[in-house]
């Protein structure tokens, strides 16, 4: 059972990009003179990067069948809607 | 008298998703627990857009520490993974060791929290001090909730290994602790890179 699965040579390859990217994060995150967007665009798709590894090659999401995947990423998308809905009145807002 | 085998451990696989019940089980169990993080995250994100005096994560927070216990986290995955390869393969005794492995990195990644804790509070940043505080504390104790139940489920399916519960034909458990602690190390991931780095 369950023979469809990543081996131990590409769990160590995930490993090292999975480390390559938090040193990458922290780095970009200390550094100075970094502009804000660059900053934050930059973090966020190294931490999808690093959230897709771990569920595509740890989870084995890439060996299961595809409904599972669209299962997972719907509930994503879901969820970015409702950030960008409840954060697009930022450039209306007053402060608190 | 037939010899056991992963049907009668876990059960046919549904032959719509492919997945046995465990497995499928855990599978919606992660889904519920996506909707709650990201109710804690979604309000992050909608709460430090809308306060744009929001302190720098960094002045605060000690990155690098953090940083480091992110990597072991990533480690304590790797180990689990090792764990269900082994046992897939038939080898106990590797299980046994990455069960171990696993185990021991997931509770340091909790004692450098609760040292990091410790610190922070000893500083004056307090859940009560700020939103920043408040909203830290209760999204990154969640998550550590989180890791101390799963720490506390591999003590359980590491003793169970050690009892040779656990073999090539039967070793579901594995493969659905291997789920929650990847998806732990997972939402980690992105409450690091959220609340600690941007």
């Amino acid at each position: 059972m369950a023979e469809h699965s990543s081996s131990p040579k590409q769990y160590l390859i995930v490993w090292l990009w999975l480390f390559v990217l938090t040193a990458l994060e922290v780095g970009v995150a200390t550094a100075p003179g970094v502009g804000r967007g660059l900053l934050v665009v930059s973090l966020l798709v190294m931490a999808a990067a690093k959230a897709a590894l771990v569920g595509l090659y740890f989870m084995h999401l890439r060996f299961e069948r595809p409904l599972l995947g669209v299962a997972i990423t719907s509930t994503l998308l879901l969820a970015s809607i409702y950030v960008t809905a409840a954060t697009s009145d930022a450039p209306f807002a007053s402060g608190w | 008298m037939h010899e056991a085998n992963w049907i009668d451990e876990v059960g046919r696989p549904s032959p719509w998703t492919g997945l046995y019940n465990g497995k499928l089980g855990m599978w919606v169990f992660l889904a519920s627990e996506v909707m709650f993080f990201t109710g804690l995250i979604g309000s992050y994100i909608v709460l430090r857009f809308g306060y744009p005096e929001w302190p720098v994560p960094g002045t605060v927070l000690n990155i690098p520490l953090t940083g480091f216990n992110t990597f072991l986290l990533i480690c304590s995955s790797v180990t689990m993974a090792m764990a269900l390869s082994s046992i897939q393969h038939g080898d106990v005794g590797k299980l046994k060791k990455y069960l171990i492995a696993t185990f021991t990195l997931g509770a340091f990644f909790l004692g450098v929290q609760v040292y990091e804790y410790y610190k922070l509070l000893h500083h004056g940043f307090t859940p009560s001090v700020s939103l920043f505080g408040s909203a830290f504390y209760t999204m990154t104790g969640f998550h550590g909730f989180h890791v101390f139940l799963g720490v506390v489920n591999l003590g359980v399916i590491t003793t169970k290994a050690f009892r040779g519960r656990y073999t090539q034909q039967m070793h579901g458990g594995v493969e659905m602790m291997g789920l929650y602690w990847h998806f732990v190390d997972l939402v980690w991931i992105v409450l690091f890179t959220i609340v600690y780095l941007i």
